[in-house]
């Protein structure tokens, strides 16, 4: 059993929807440095279940197009702060009318450095595993690009409190220092 | 009885007095494994469990023999076993692959269909090679003859009533001592050396996604985050080069619930796993039972298991072998072709078609 560490402030609550991935033990273990965390399967998941602080829409297999629930959950709670990882990202594009779709070559288990576009923040590499890519409406605000072939891999939303990586943070691959889980508890402190 | 061997702490052991226990039909994999731990909790344990032992649903595929997906041999007695020196007279079995070149490069180039449509990031295709063999041709020569060919880390004989598995694996799926919980997968194929391989970007990601989809599998039965302790390094055996590395968690969890947990293992299924799971019983034509299921032993809390690969099962008449590959999106039908047939060069094939 995992202790709670000894803080006079409660910790922040985040539930993943799982979209049948493989990683979603690495992403809750990497959101418990800051969260306590529960894990819903995406097909299982009910709308009424959702008292956490952050949402966060897993990556997964297949298309955004096959997990309609998580798209509806999107578009019915715009105002829950959300954290969209790969797919889950792609699943926030659909839902503000921009256009999701295959990119070539796909990128697996492979790295890029992160090239952030309007912040003065370092430069690291993260781990991508993606074979779609997003081209958001000018409802987001692109943040990150990857260094080597220029993919939107950093997005957030300018009136919803959405965040979206198409990166994964939680790969053993991304070498951030903990600078993205300070960096994401920090934008939902805003967020509030 | 038919005497069993199998690694067990630094050494390899051979008894011919133990007890095995077949998983009865229809009986939960989690809960025999919690029977087992109960009953015997400190003798010495070798277990076999099938690639499927944990699966709810399965698929109806050629069998090519009879298993009951998990078996336990209780040890009473054992002493070391030393390998002895190679007979170069030895009359080996000569294999027939059980699938042609144009259907193996046509599995290959469907799964990378798939992979570029993101079904997954990679999947483990594997095939089946059978010979005819004498009956006084016994399981235990063949396992003797063979052991100098593979140079395995993690042998084991494990002799059934209707069937005996040889496993010649050089692949750790989990050792567990204490409470620290290791893995060692291996990803990653060379014939041509290890510097041709670590060069190989191919070659990394095949083996950084295994090692996500490993942390994955180890943090879901963790106390504290998995740890890669080791990546990318070499594994020299006498017929191909390997890349392995290895991640590490802390546990309190015990080996039925952690089997449930990690098997089938990341290196011989794919990922995401539920969906490559899907794409092998799609693109296979057989069920591998034993092959890439595990095997070793386990003796209080503490275990150590093999990915049962570079095994044969002895069937009656026939001896069967298993090879297969990684396929991801950069993969080349006709290089893991050529991949299939170096992980079975220390067999006397028959010319594939």
């Amino acid at each position: 059993m995992k202790t709670t560490p000894n803080t006079h402030k409660p910790r922040l609550n985040a539930l993943i929807i799982d979209h049948d991935d493989s990683f979603t033990q690495n992403l809750k273990s990497w959101l418990e440095q800051k969260f306590a965390v529960q894990v819903v399967n995406a097909e299982s998941f009910k709308e009424n279940q959702v008292s956490a602080d952050l949402v966060v829409l897993s990556a997964g297999p297949k298309s955004p197009q096959d997990y309609s629930q998580s798209l509806n959950w999107l578009k019915k709670n715009p105002q829950h702060p959300t954290l969209g990882i790969c797919m889950g990202m792609q699943l926030m594009t659909l839902a503000e009318g921009g256009t999701v779709t295959p990119y070539s070559p796909v990128l697996h288990g492979k790295t890029s450095i992160l090239e952030f576009v309007i912040s003065d923040f370092p430069q690291f590499p993260v781990a991508r595993y993606h074979s779609l890519e997003c081209q958001v409406t000018p409802i987001f605000l692109t943040k990150a690009k990857s260094q080597d072939d220029n993919i939107t891999m950093w997005v957030e939303h300018q009136t919803k409190p959405w965040l979206g990586w198409q990166f994964h943070p939680e790969s053993f691959l991304t070498d951030d220092q903990g600078f993205l889980i300070s960096y994401l508890e920090t934008w939902l402190e805003s967020k509030k | 009885m038919s005497p069993l061997i199998c690694f067990y702490k630094d050494q390899w052991i051979w008894s011919e007095k133990y007890k095995r226990i077949e998983k009865p039909i229809g009986v939960d994999s989690f809960e025999f494994l919690k029977d087992i731990e109960k009953d015997y909790f400190k003798k010495i344990k070798i277990i076999q469990a099938d690639f499927d032992a944990f699966e709810k649903s399965k698929t109806e595929k050629i069998k090519y023999y009879q298993s009951p997906g998990l078996q336990v041999y209780v040890i009473e007695e054992y002493k070391a076993f030393t390998p002895d020196a190679i007979n170069t007279n030895y009359d080996f079995p000569v294999f027939e692959l059980l699938t042609t070149k144009n259907k193996f490069k046509d599995q290959v180039k469907n799964l990378i269909d798939d992979i570029n449509q993101g079904r997954f990031y990679q999947v483990n295709l594997t095939a089946a090679f059978k010979s005819k063999i004498k009956s006084e041709q016994t399981s235990l020569e063949l396992f003797k003859n063979y052991f100098t060919s593979f140079k395995p880390t993690y042998p084991a004989l494990l002799p059934g009533s209707s069937f005996d598995i040889l496993s010649f694996s050089p692949e750790l799926f989990l050792k567990k001592q204490n409470d620290v919980l290791m893995s060692r997968p291996i990803k990653g194929t060379s014939a041509t050396g290890f510097e041709a391989l670590i060069k190989n970007p191919k070659e990394a990601a095949e083996l950084s996604m295994i090692v996500d989809l490993i942390r994955n599998d180890l943090n879901s039965v963790a106390t504290t985050p998995a740890v890669v302790t080791a990546h990318r390094k070499k594994l020299e055996l006498p017929y191909t080069t390997h890349t392995y590395s290895e991640v590490q968690v802390t546990t309190g969890e015990t080996l039925p619930l952690i089997l449930k947990q990690t098997m089938p293992g990341g290196s011989i299924s794919g990922c995401p796993k539920i969906e490559s799971l899907k794409a092998i019983a799609e693109h296979e034509n057989y069920q591998r039972q034993f092959y890439t299921g595990t095997i070793g032993w386990w003796e209080q809390n503490d275990f150590e298991l093999n990915i049962a690969i570079r095994s044969f099962v002895r069937s009656e008449d026939s001896l069967f072998y298993f090879a297969g590959c990684g396929i991801v999106s950069e993969s080349d039908p006709e290089a893991e072709w050529n991949e299939l047939l170096n992980k079975a060069s220390k067999l006397k094939l028959n010319h594939t078609k």
